[in-house]
C-alpha cells in the first residue's frame, strides 16, 4: 500500500495550482505499477504518479542541474542526500536557492535492489505490505553508513510511520507557504529518534571504511587499484554525481590529462574523480549505483570527504552558508594541519 | 520540462534498457534505467551517449537523387515513383533474383519483417540478408544443428550464478559490458573464470586464467580440453547417456587427438588447457560465453559445435549459471534473424525449402506462392553484382563499404549495379554509392521492438517526432509496396499491427504482443501462448530438437595462413567507444574523441624487427589491398599476430579481410588473414 503518498501528493498539487511553484520534481510509476522514473511535472494530473517508497533510482540535485531552468520555481522531493547535494550545488552557483521549494521525506535508507513495493523504517522494513525486521544488507551500502535520516534542510519534512501515518514538520518560513494550500494538518511530531541510525552508520562507516584503513599502505593501494582495473570509463559516476557539475570535465580525452581509447584508463583518472568531489561527497551512492563495474566509489569518497571533514570541521550539504574547505583554507590553516611548507 | 521515455540502447545486443530524456521536442540525454533487468541503473559510454548523434548535421532529412557525382533533394513522392518504378523494370525484365535486398540488425523487427515480407511477396525473391550473416550466422546453423535452437541457451542475468565462467573469442568488458558486469559479480560470488583470447583483452586482468591461442585454433583447443575431460572421466555420463545423441562419434574422433600436437598447433602450453579443462568440467554450473572470436571464420560453424560438445559433454545446458552463450552484436540482430531477414529462413527459421512451412507462411500472407530456392547471403550478393546476376540492390540501414570483408570486391559490386537503393539516417560510404538515398528515421523517434541477445524481446518508444522528412523503415516499405500495386498486403499504420502479423508467423513470438511487452522486462522467446511468461533458459527438460547431438569437429586450418610474403596474422574486432562502421559513433562527439582514429597493434617484439615506433606510420598489406594506420606497440598482441579495429573507414582493415566463407554459414572469416607490414617513410 502507498504510504504516506497522498499527502505528499496533496501539498504539492496545492503548489501547482496556486502558482506557487512552475513545476514538480520527484520520482513517480512508470511504465508499470514497479518501474519508478524521475519525473518533472508541470500538469497536476500527473501528480498522482508519485510515489514515496524507499527506492531512489537516480540523484534529484543531478537531475535539476542538469535538466531544470534555474529561473523557474520548483518543488522537489526530497531525501537528505539529495537535499544536501542540492546545498553544495547551489554553493556552486548551479541551482537558486529562493527558486527552489523542498518537500523533505525522512530517509533511513533504500534498496539498492528492488525486491516489490519497500518501505524502509528505523528498524524494520515493509515490503509489498508485509512488516519485516529491517534486513541491512538489502540497504544500498551508502545508506547503511549514512547518519542523516531527517533532511533538516528541507522546508518541510515529511516522517512516513509504519502503520501509514504521515507526520509533517515546518522548517522554514518558506515551508508555511508551502503548507497553506494543502489540507494537511502539521503535527507537532515528537523529534525523530536519530540516535539508532547514528548507531548503525557508525558501525558501517567503522566496517566498510575501517577495514581498510587497517590495510597496509601497500596493500590498500593495491586493493584500490585492483578495483581500478576494471574500469571501463563510461563516465557513469561522474554523470550520476550531484557535486560534479562542471560543462568541461578535465577527464575527457581532448583536455589532454587523460588518454583517450585505454581500458582501464590510468589510475589518474580515479584519483582526480577524488580530489574533486571528496570535499563535498553527501554519500548519495549513485556513482555506485551507476558503476557496470561493481567499483566501491561511494565508499572511497565518502571515507575522503569524512577525513577531509574532520581535518578542516567540514559537513557537506548541511549549511547553505559553510563553504568547501578548498575554497576557504588558507595556508595558515594548513599549518594547524601540521602540513610543512619548509 | 522534460520526460525520462523508457526505451533501449540501439548499439550492443546486450539489449540495456535507457531512459531518453526529451524536453522541447528534442531529445537532450541519455539516463540509465534501474528497473530494467538486463542493466539495473548502468550502462557503458556508448549507453550514457546513445542520444548524440540523433541530431547531427549529417542527418538525412530529405530523399536525395543522384546528378554524377552528386546529389539533389527530392519530393518523397518522386522518390518513391522512382524507386518502384525501376524495382518493378528491374524484375520484369531480369526476374525476381536479380533484385538483392539487404536488412539491418540495427532496425527493428518490424522493419526487417516487412523488408523480407516485401522481397519474398512484391519481389518474390529470397535474396534477402542482413549482417546477422557476418556475426552471428554460425551460431545459427551450429547451435541449431546440435540443438535445435540457434540462440543464447541461458539470460544475462543467470551468468551471475556460474561457478566457472569460460569466455572465449569475446572481448566482453568493451563489447557487451552490461554483460561484462554479471561475469564481475559471479566472480565476486566465487566463480573461476577463464578466458581464452588471442588478446590480452580487460578480462584478463581479472581471469583466473588466459589461455592465449593462435587466432583460427579453436577447435584444436576446445577438442584438447574435451579430450582431457574424458582421460581423466569428467564428463557428465548420466546427461550423455539421458540427453544426447552421438556421443561416441565424439569419443572416437577424440581417440587419437593428442594433447603435444594441439599445444603445437595453439601455442598454448598443455599444462594450461588441462588445467582450464579441469576447472570447467568441474564446477557445479560452467557458462560458456563467446562472440566473434568463434564465430567470424571458415571454421566458424565446426567451433561453435565444438562449444556445443563441451558443453554437452559435462551436463552444461538447461540449468542457471551454465549453457552456451553467444553474444549477439547489434541490437537487433537476433531479432532480424527471428523475423526471417535471412536468405535461407522465413520469419521463425523456417526454410525456405521446406514446402509445408512455406506454404503455411504464404497462406498467411495471402499469396499463392513464395520462392522456394534460398536466396544470396550478404558476401554472395556482392559475387553476383559483380558477375551481373544482380543487377539491383535495396539496402536498408547497412553500410557494407565499411563493415564487409574485402571492400575493394564491395566498392566494385555496388558499382556494378543498374539502380541502388540506400535506405540510411546518414549518407554513408554505401549511400555514397546509391542512386536514390532515403532518409530513414532514428531509433530514437520511433516505435517498435528489438531482441536483444537472450532472447529478449523489448518495445522501444518514440521519443522525438522524426527529424525533417525522415520516416520510420517501415512506413517507407509500406509506400513503396502500395506503389508497386501490393497496398493490401502492406496495410499497417502502427508497428503494433505489424507485430500483431509477425507473431502469427513467428512460431517463438506467438504468445507476445505490444500490451504483453509494455513491462520492463519484455518477454523471451519461445513465449508460444498469451498465458505463456517466456523462457529465460532453453533446453531445461529436453533439447528444442528432442536429443542433444554432438558433431565430432576436426580441426582445420584457417582459409589463409601466414607465409613468407605476408608472415602476420591479421585479426580484427571492435573497440569500447566506437561502433561498426561509425556511421553513429564518429558523430558522437564524446564516443568520437576517445578514439577518433584507426591503429594496428603489434607486440614490441615485431616492432623492434621492423624497426616500427609506437604510433608511427605503418603500411599494412594482403593479397586484397594496402592501407596506412598508426601502429600501436603494445603486448596485448602476440608476437606473430597483429590486431586492427574495423571501424575506420580512411583505414579500413575491411580492405585486408579475406572474403572466404565457412561452407555451412556462409560467415567470411574476419578473424584471420596474412598480411605484411612495413614502416611509412
Amino acid at each position: 500500500m502507498a504510504k504516506c503518498a497522498e499527502v505528499v501528493q496533496d501539498i504539492l498539487r496545492g503548489m501547482l495550482r496556486e502558482r506557487l511553484v512552475d513545476e514538480v520534481v520527484a520520482f513517480g510509476r512508470g511504465l508499470t505499477g514497479s518501474d519508478i522514473l524521475p519525473l518533472f511535472i508541470t500538469d497536476e494530473q500527473d501528480i498522482d504518479r508519485i510515489v514515496t517508497t524507499s527506492y531512489c533510482p537516480s540523484s534529484l540535485a543531478k537531475l535539476v542541474a542538469r535538466y531544470g531552468d534555474r529561473n523557474k520555481k520548483m518543488a522537489i522531493v526530497v531525501r537528505s542526500c539529495d537535499a544536501r547535494g542540492l546545498v553544495e550545488i547551489a554553493k556552486r552557483r548551479q541551482v537558486k536557492p529562493e527558486n527552489l521549494y523542498l518537500v523533505g521525506i525522512e530517509c533511513y535508507g533504500v534498496v539498492r535492489e528492488k525486491r516489490g513495493e519497500v518501505y524502509i523504517f528505523a528498524d524494520k522494513m515493509e515490503v509489498d505490505g508485509e512488516m519485516m525486521p529491517l534486513d541491512e544488507a538489502a540497504l544500498s551500502p551508502n545508506c547503511r553508513r549514512c547518519e542523516y535520516p531527517v533532511p533538516t534542510m528541507a522546508d518541510i519534512s515529511c516522517r512516513i510511520e509504519p502503520e501509514g501515518d504521515c507526520l509533517v514538520t515546518v522548517n522554514t518560513e518558506k515551508g508555511k507557504a508551502m503548507l497553506a494550500t494543502a489540507s494537511v494538518p502539521v503535527q507537532d511530531a515528537p523529534p525523530s529518534d536519530v540516535a539508532a541510525i547514528k548507531e548503525r552508520a557508525a558501525r558501517w562507516q567503522e566496517k566498510d571504511f575501517g577495514d581498510i584503513k587497517r590495510m597496509e599502505p601497500g596493500e590498500r593501494l593495491d586493493y584500490w587499484l585492483s578495483q581500478f582495473d576494471r574500469c571501463i570509463k563510461c563516465y557513469g559516476c561522474r554523470d550520476a554525481c550531484p557535486i560534479c557539475v562542471c560543462k568541461e570535465c578535465c577527464l575527457e580525452p581532448d583536455r589532454g590529462l587523460i588518454k583517450g581509447g585505454e581500458y582501464p584508463p590510468e589510475t589518474l583518472f580515479h584519483a582526480v574523480r577524488l580530489t574533486h568531489v571528496g570535499e563535498s561527497c553527501v554519500n548519495c551512492g549513485q556513482c555506485e549505483a551507476a558503476c557496470p563495474m561493481e567499483i566501491p566509489v561511494s565508499k572511497l569518497y565518502h571515507m575522503l570527504s569524512k577525513e577531509v571533514g574532520s581535518i578542516f570541521n567540514y559537513e557537506p550539504g548541511l549549511d547553505i552558508d559553510s563553504l568547501p574547505p578548498v575554497s576557504m583554507v588558507d595556508e595558515e590553516d594548513l599549518l594547524k594541519t601540521g602540513v610543512d611548507f619548509g | 520540462m522534460v520526460r525520462f521515455v523508457p526505451t533501449i540502447c540501439p548499439y550492443c545486443g546486450a539489449g540495456c534498457g535507457i531512459l531518453l530524456v526529451a524536453g522541447n521536442g528534442a531529445v537532450v540525454d541519455t539516463r540509465p534505467w534501474s528497473e530494467h533487468p538486463v542493466s539495473e541503473g548502468k550502462l557503458c559510454i556508448k549507453g550514457y551517449n546513445a542520444h548524440e548523434f540523433i541530431y547531427h548535421p549529417d542527418r538525412l532529412k530529405t530523399p536525395l537523387i543522384r546528378e554524377g557525382d552528386s546529389f539533389n533533394e527530392i519530393g518523397w513522392e518522386q522518390a518513391i515513383k522512382l524507386v518502384a518504378g525501376k524495382l518493378s523494370e528491374t524484375r520484369d525484365r531480369n526476374g525476381p533474383d536479380s533484385l538483392a535486398f539487404m536488412s539491418s540488425s540495427k532496425c527493428t523487427n518490424e522493419d526487417s519483417y516487412l523488408l523480407q515480407k516485401f522481397a519474398r511477396v512484391v519481389i518474390g525473391t529470397n535474396n534477402i540478408d542482413q549482417c546477422a550473416r557476418l556475426c552471428h550466422m554460425s551460431t545459427v546453423v551450429g547451435l541449431g544443428a546440435a540443438f535445435g535452437s540457434g540462440a543464447m541457451t541461458n539470460s544475462i542475468a543467470d551468468i551471475e550464478e556460474a561457478g566457472c565462467v569460460f569466455i572465449i573469442g569475446s572481448d566482453t568488458m568493451s563489447q557487451h559490458p552490461l554483460v561484462a558486469r554479471r561475469i564481475v559479480k559471479a566472480r565476486e560470488n566465487g566463480a573461476r573464470i577463464i578466458l581464452a583470447d588471442p588478446r590480452r583483452i580487460q578480462v584478463s586482468r581479472f581471469a583466473d586464467m588466459h589461455l592465449r591461442h593462435k587466432p583460427g585454433t579453436d577447435v584444436a583447443l576446445l577438442n584438447g580440453m574435451m579430450k582431457y575431460i574424458l582421460e581423466r572421466g569428467l564428463e557428465d555420463r548420466d546427461f550423455i547417456s539421458r540427453r544426447t545423441e552421438g556421443f561416441e562419434a565424439l569419443e572416437q574422433a577424440l581417440a587419437d587427438l593428442s594433447l603435444d600436437e594441439v599445444e603445437k598447433i595453439t601455442g598454448v602450453p598443455k599444462g594450461e588447457i588441462e588445467a582450464a579443462a579441469q576447472l570447467y568440467a568441474e564446477a557445479e554450473a560452467s557458462c560458456i560465453i563467446y562472440a566473434m572470436g568463434i564465430t567470424q571464420h571458415t571454421t566458424g560453424t565446426d567451433n561453435v559445435l565444438s562449444l556445443a560438445n563441451l558443453a554437452m559433454l559435462t551436463g552444461n545446458i538447461g540449468r542457471p549459471g551454465c549453457g552456451v552463450n553467444p553474444l549477439r552484436g547489434h541490437n537487433n540482430v537476433q531479432g532480424a534473424c527471428d523475423v526471417g531477414a535471412l536468405a535461407e529462413f522465413l520469419p521463425g527459421y523456417q526454410a525456405v525449402a521446406d514446402e509445408q512451412k512455406r506454404k503455411a507462411v504464404a497462406q498467411a500472407w495471402g499469396v499463392a506462392e513464395l520462392p522456394a530456392s534460398p536466396g544470396f547471403t550478404a558476401v554472395e550478393m556482392m559475387n553476383a553484382a559483380v558477375e551481373g546476376r544482380v543487377k539491383a540492390m535495396y539496402i536498408m540501414g547497412e553500410n557494407p563499404m565499411v563493415s564487409d570483408p574485402d571492400i575493394g570486391h564491395v566498392e566494385q559490386a555496388l558499382n556494378a549495379l543498374d539502380f541502388l537503393v540506400v535506405q540510411d539516417i546518414f549518407l554513408t560510404e554505401t549511400a555514397r554509392l546509391a542512386d536514390i538515398v532515403l532518409p530513414a528515421s532514428s531509433w530514437a523517434e520511433r516505435d517498435g521492438t528489438f531482441t536483444g541477445t537472450d532472447r529478449r524481446v523489448q518495445r522501444l518508444r518514440q521519443a522525438a517526432e522524426p527529424l525533417g522528412q525522415s520516416r520510420p523503415d517501415w512506413a517507407i516499405i509500406c509506400e513503396l509496396a502500395g506503389e508497386m500495386k501490393a497496398g493490401d498486403s502492406f496495410a499497417f499504420s502502427s508497428t503494433a499491427q505489424i507485430f500483431d502479423e509477425m507473431k502469427k508467423v513467428t512460431p517463438q513470438y506467438a504468445g507476445m504482443s505490444f500490451a504483453r511487452l509494455e513491462q520492463p522486462a519484455g518477454l523471451q522467446w519461445p513465449c508460444p501462448r498469451e498465458d505463456h511468461p517466456g523462457t529465460s533458459i532453453l533446453h531445461v527438460e529436453q533439447f528444442t530438437r528432442g536429443k542433444g547431438k554432438f558433431h565430432p569437429v576436426v580441426y582445420r586450418a584457417a582459409a589463409e595462413n601466414p607465409d613468407k610474403e605476408f608472415p602476420f596474422i591479421l585479426t580484427t574486432g571492435r573497440i569500447m567507444s566506437q561502433w561498426h562502421s561509425r556511421s553513429m559513433t564518429g558523430r558522437s562527439p564524446t564516443l568520437n574523441a576517445e578514439s577518433p582514429e584507426g591503429y594496428v597493434e603489434i607486440n614490441p617484439d615485431d616492432a623492434r624487427k621492423l624497426g616500427v615506433a609506437d604510433r608511427a606510420m605503418v603500411e599494412v598489406r594482403s593479397r586484397r589491398g594496402t592501407v596506412q594506420t598508426r601502429a600501436r606497440v603494445t603486448d596485448r598482441v602476440a608476437a606473430g599476430v597483429v590486431f586492427m579495429p574495423f571501424h575506420f573507414a580512411e583505414a579500413a582493415a575491411n580492405r585486408l579481410t579475406n572474403a572466404a566463407l565457412d561452407p555451412v554459414a556462409k560467415i567470411p572469416e574476419f578473424k584471420v588473414c596474412a598480411v605484411a607490414l612495413k614502416t611509412v617513410k
